[in-house]
C-alpha cells in the first residue's frame, strides 16, 4: 500500500500534477462558496474536456475540486446565510447567527479546521476499508450484486421526501430510459427505433449536464437568488479555534462517525449526514439547549465535520464495489470508465495507481484547502461576490459544448436539453431526481447481473433469496421499505394522540 | 377535491410512457442463450414499477397544498432561459459551434446582467457583454479547437 501511495505521490508531484491539484482545490473552494453552484456542477461541466488528458491526473483534479467544494460550502452559509452547497445547509442555522452578531471569523475558523479534521481520517478509513471490501466483493456473484443494487435503490427511494411512490416512479422511469440502446447480453439494438445514434443509449454525462448544470442555472436565474451583497461583510484573518474544538470534542467525534457512516450508505450523502449530525448534537446538548439556532459553535462543528467525513465514506462502495453512493462518485467512475478502467472489486488489482491517486490527491487537496482558507479568509466576501452574469453564461456554453463532445453528435446536445426539461417536470410533479439518477447509473449493472444470475442459477429466481449475502441485502431493503411505511404511520398516530390529549 | 390534480396528471403521463414502451418492446426478439430471460425483461420491470406507481397515484393522489416550484413571474423567466437553451441546440445544429458560442454568450450575458442589476444602463450592459463575449469565445476556441483539437459541430447550413 505504501509503495502505491509513494507512486501516486510521484505522479502528483510533476508540474502538471501540482498545477491540477493546486488549481482544482482553489476552483472547487470558490465554486463551493458560491450559492447554487457546487463542485459537482463544475465537475460535470469539465468531464468532456478530460477525454484527452492523463486519466490518473484527471482523477487528482476532480478529487481536488470535490474536496475544495465540500470545504468551501460553509463560506456562503456563514457569511450570507445561503448554503454554498446543499451539504452546508445545517451550517446556516448557527453559523449565520455569528455573522449577524458581527463575528464571522469564529465560525469560519472553526469550519475550516473541522473540514480538515473530517477529511483526513475519513480518507484513511476509506484506504483500509476499500481493500477489505474489494477482497470480499471479488467473491460476490451476480445474485449478490443484484440484491446490493436493489438495496441501494431502495435506500435512495427511502429519502424521497417521504414520498415512496414517486421515488419508485423515478426509478421505473430511469429503468425504461436506460433500456434504450443495445442489449448488454445479446448485443442487439433495443428500443433504438432504427436510429444509429440511439444504439449507444443516452449518455449519463449528457443527462447529468441537463439535470444538474442546465437546470440548476435555470432555476437560479428564475429565483434570482443572487441579489444579496457580501461586499459589506468584513472578515479579519483566521483565528485558531483551539478552545472551541476542545470544548466540543465529543460532538466532533460523534459527528465524524455519523458523517462517515451516512457517506458510506448509497444515495444518502452529505445533506442527510449534516442535518442528522446537527440534530443529534442539538438533542444531546441539554445544557445549551436555548443557544442552538442562535449562534452556538457546536452547531457549526457538527455539520462541517460530518460533511467532510462523508467524502471518504462515499469512496468506499464506489471504489471497492463499483456502486456509486452519490452523483459525485458517479463522475469519478465516469472518468475511470471513459479511460477504459473497469470499476468494481478488481480495480484494486488491475489499476491500483488510479485508486491510490484518489486517496493521495484527496489528502494533498485537504491540506491545500486548509492553507487557502486560513490564509485567504479575509478574501471570503470577495469569493461570494463573484459576477454571476459572467459565470453562468460561460458555464452554460461549456456545458452544451461538452454535451456534444460527450456523445460526438448533436443527439448529445438534444439529450442535455431534454434532460433539463425532464428535471424541471420532475420538480413540478415532486418526483425526486436523486433516485432517477441513481437508478439510471445502476441500471446497466442491475440488468447484467439479474440476467446473469438467472442464467447461471440452479433454482431460478430463488437463488437471489437463498444465497445468504444476497438475502441480507434484500432483507435490509425490505426493512428500509417497511420502516418508511410504518414509521410515518406511527408518528401520525402519536401526533393524533398528543392532539387529543391537549 | 378536484378530480384533476398534479398527481393524477403525473399518473396519466406515466401510463402513456409505459404504453409507448410496452408497444415497442413487443418487437424485441428472444435471447438465444439458454436461461436468459431476454432483452424484454428489463424494460418490463420498469413498466411494471411505473404502472403500479401510476395506479397508486391515481387512486390516492396527494391533495395537500404545496408551495409551487416557481411563481408565475419566475416561470416566465425560466421559460425565457429554456427558450435560449433550445436556441443553443438549434444554432449548434444549423450554424455550428463557431457562430453559436459568441451569439449565445452575448445573449446570456445581457440577460444575466439585467437580472443581477435591473437598473444597469443599456450601453454599459451591451459593452460589458461584448467584451465578455470576445474574451470567452476566444478562450474557448483556443481550448477546444487549438489545444484539444476537438471535433465540434460545423453546422448543416455550411455543408
Amino acid at each position: 500500500m505504501l509503495q502505491n501511495i509513494l507512486d501516486s505521490l510521484q505522479s502528483l508531484l510533476s508540474v502538471t500534477g501540482i498545477l491540477y491539484i493546486v488549481l482544482g482545490s482553489l476552483v472547487g473552494m470558490v465554486f463551493g462558496a458560491l450559492p447554487g453552484l457546487a463542485g459537482g456542477t463544475i465537475m460535470v461541466m469539465l468531464l468532456p474536456i478530460t477525454y484527452k488528458m492523463d486519466p490518473v491526473l484527471v482523477l487528482a483534479l476532480f478529487v481536488a475540486i470535490h474536496i475544495g467544494s465540500t470545504s468551501g460550502g460553509c463560506i456562503g452559509s456563514i457569511l450570507l446565510g445561503i448554503p454554498g452547497t446543499s451539504s452546508s445547509m445545517a451550517t446556516v442555522w448557527d453559523g449565520y447567527e455569528f455573522t449577524k452578531l458581527g463575528d464571522p471569523v469564529r465560525p469560519l475558523s472553526v469550519a475550516v479546521v473541522c473540514n480538515f479534521i473530517g477529511t483526513i481520517p475519513s480518507i484513511l478509513i476509506a484506504m483500509f476499508a476499500c481493500r477489505v471490501l474489494a477482497e470480499w466483493g471479488v467473491k460476490m456473484g451476480p445474485w449478490e450484486y443484484t440484491s446490493m443494487c436493489v438495496c441501494a435503490l431502495v435506500m435512495v427511494i427511502g429519502l424521497s421526501n417521504g414520498n415512496l411512490v414517486k421515488g419508485f416512479a423515478a426509478v421505473g422511469l430511469a429503468l425504461l430510459i436506460a433500456s434504450v440502446g443495445t442489449d448488454a447480453i445479446t448485443g442487439r439494438a433495443r428500443l433504438a427505433f432504427g436510429n444509429l445514434f440511439l444504439m449507444d443509449g443516452f449518455n449519463i454525462i449528457n443527462i447529468m449536464l441537463g439535470m444538474f448544470a442546465a437546470k440548476i442555472i435555470l432555476l437560479e436565474y428564475a429565483h434570482r437568488t443572487k441579489v444579496k451583497d457580501a461586499s459589506n461583510i468584513k472578515v479579519r484573518g483566521f483565528k485558531w479555534p483551539g478552545k472551541d474544538l476542545k470544548d466540543n470534542l465529543p460532538n466532533l467525534i460523534r459527528s465524524f462517525i455519523t458523517g462517515a457512516f451516512i457517506g458510506f450508505l448509497p444515495g444518502l450523502g452529505a445533506p442527510t449526514s449534516t442535518v442528522l449530525a446537527y440534530s443529534n448534537e442539538r438533542m444531546l446538548d441539554k445544557k445549551n439547549k436555548d443557544l442552538w439556532g442562535h449562534g452556538h459553535i457546536g452547531g457549526v462543528i457538527a455539520p462541517e465535520v460530518a460533511n467532510n467525513a462523508g467524502i471518504g465514506g462515499a469512496m468506499i462502495p464506489a471504489i471497492a464495489l463499483g456502486i456509486p453512493g452519490d452523483a459525485i462518485m458517479v463522475q469519478f467512475l465516469a472518468v475511470m470508465s471513459i479511460h477504459g478502467v473497469e470499476t468494481g472489486p478488481m480495480v484494486m488489482r488491475t489499476n491500483p495507481e488510479m485508486v491510490y491517486m484518489l486517496y493521495t490527491a484527496a489528502m494533498v487537496a485537504a491540506v491545500l484547502v486548509l492553507l487557502y482558507e486560513t490564509v485567504g479568509m479575509p478574501l471570503f466576501p470577495k469569493f461570494i461576490s463573484m459576477p454571476y452574469y459572467f459565470l453562468y453564461p460561460a458555464i452554460l456554453v461549456i456545458s452544451f459544448v461538452g454535451a456534444y463532445m460527450t456523445a460526438g453528435n448533436m443527439l448529445g446536445v438534444l439529450v442535455t436539453f431534454c434532460a433539463c426539461i425532464l428535471g424541471l417536470l420532475m420538480d413540478y410533479f415532486d418526483v425526486p431526481t436523486t433516485p432517477f439518477v441513481m437508478a439510471y447509473i445502476l441500471a446497466p449493472i442491475l440488468e447484467k447481473n439479474i440476467r446473469q444470475g438467472l442464467n447461471y442459477s440452479i433454482n431460478g429466481a430463488m437463488d437471489f433469496i437463498t444465497r445468504p449475502v444476497s438475502a441480507i441485502f434484500l432483507l435490509v431493503a425490505v426493512a428500509v421499505l417497511v420502516l418508511n411505511v410504518v414509521w410515518p404511520a406511527i408518528k401520525a398516530m402519536r401526533d393524533k394522540k398528543k392532539e387529543a390529549q391537549s | 377535491m378536484k378530480f384533476i390534480n398534479k398527481d393524477r396528471v403525473l399518473s396519466i403521463c406515466l401510463l402513456a410512457i409505459c404504453a409507448f414502451f410496452f408497444v415497442n418492446i413487443q418487437n424485441l426478439k428472444l435471447s438465444q442463450y439458454a436461461g436468459d430471460p431476454g432483452p424484454k425483461m428489463f424494460p418490463m420491470i420498469g413498466i411494471i414499477v411505473c404502472v403500479l406507481c401510476a395506479v397508486w397515484l391515481f387512486i390516492k393522489p396527494d391533495t395537500s397544498e404545496k408551495k409551487p416550484v416557481l411563481t408565475r413571474a419566475q416561470l416566465k423567466s425560466a421559460l425565457v432561459l429554456l427558450a435560449i437553451y433550445g436556441l443553443i441546440v438549434l444554432l449548434m445544429w444549423l450554424v455550428g459551434y463557431t457562430a453559436t458560442v459568441p451569439i449565445i454568450l452575448f445573449i446570456l450575458c445581457c440577460l444575466f446582467s439585467k437580472a443581477t442589476h435591473p437598473d444597469i444602463s443599456v450601453k454599459k450592459m451591451l459593452l460589458r457583454s461584448l467584451i465578455f463575449t470576445v474574451i470567452v469565445s476566444a478562450a474557448l476556441y483556443l481550448v477546444y479547437v487549438v489545444v484539444l483539437s476537438t471535433q465540434l459541430p460545423k453546422g448543416i447550413l455550411w455543408k
